[in-house]
């Protein structure tokens, strides 16, 4: 009997994810390398990793509000795709975004987690794109899925500015911000550097995992018409 | 507990988090391979090598 060795041992690489390593290398070099705060010391350094997630979940979701406005008006697979695979990933840095700023809270206020505006609707956009994961993975239909989901990603993104504003329009533990904020950034340009580049080194993190993100829904799509047509 | 253990706490969950989705990542991606393969393999049967005919 002759011994049948499937593809499917092949290796699945993500693409050469070597760049993306050495800018994270070099990010998280300058944040040991950074001075520490006058008030916060060494807690600063949380800041590094803590607010280039929350940039990389802003990020996420607004690819997704385009890529669903994008797919309702053309209804093509591509944009389809996009949107998927950057709910997901925004979903993931929102969820890094919430654990790093307990940890940076119970070290700074004492308190793990507080109703704060800003943790409340951080913790709402979190639910509001847990559901719009769940949703794609419960409907089996490819066009009702993309059709509900694009709806989906369109009316989540309403608290995203709700989220980033809410430290101005309501009173808070959580600081107002020092960088998106009306006129030049009141953060010390000894600690905007790294918070800079680290913001850089997510952004390119995040194209990378959305590139793979991407491969997979592509891959799923060919299995669906692969099962479709021997059906 | 000190500042940098707060501070080594909230890298490794960031750290932890991207590199476990990255292996989950690759984990789905070789798992609709297998099936892809299998649903070509039942569709195609094998050639003389031992190979589904429709293997890409």
């Amino acid at each position: 009997m002759t011994a049948v060795s499937l593809p499917a041992a092949r290796r699945v690489p993500l693409g050469s994810g070597s760049l993306v390593g050495a800018v994270l290398a070099v990010s998280l070099a300058l944040d040991a390398a950074a001075p520490p705060d006058r008030v916060q010391g060494d807690l600063v350094r949380i800041m590094y990793v803590h607010v280039p997630s929350a940039w990389i979940a802003y990020l996420a979701f607004g690819i997704t509000f385009l890529a669903s406005l994008a797919f309702l008006v053309r209804r093509r697979p591509g944009p389809d795709r996009l949107a998927a695979a950057s709910a997901e990933v925004g979903l993931l840095f929102t969820g890094l975004t919430l654990l790093s700023g307990s940890i940076w809270g119970r070290a700074t206020w004492g308190v793990w987690w507080d109703w704060d505006p800003r943790l409340t609707t951080t913790a709402i956009m979190f639910v509001a794109y847990l559901a719009y994961v769940l949703l794609r993975a419960s409907i089996v239909d490819r066009g009702r899925r993309a059709r509900l989901a694009a709806v989906l990603g369109v009316v989540a993104f309403a608290n995203v500015p709700v989220v980033h504003f809410s430290v101005l329009w309501w009173r808070g533990l959580h600081q107002a911000p020092t960088v998106l904020r009306p006129g030049s950034p009141s953060i010390d340009p000894v600690l905007l550097v790294p918070l800079l580049v680290g913001v850089a080194a997510f952004t390119l993190l995040y194209a990378w995992l959305v590139l793979g993100r991407i491969r997979l829904e592509r891959e799923r799509d060919a299995v669906e018409a692969a099962i479709g047509a021997a059906a | 507990v000190s500042d940098l253990a707060f501070v080594a706490a909230a890298y490794a969950v960031i750290v932890g988090g991207v590199a476990g989705y990255a292996w989950l990542l690759r984990r789905r991606l070789r798992a609709l391979g297998g099936i892809r393969d299998a649903v070509d393999l039942a569709r195609g049967g094998l050639d003389e090598t031992g190979v589904a005919r429709t293997e890409r």
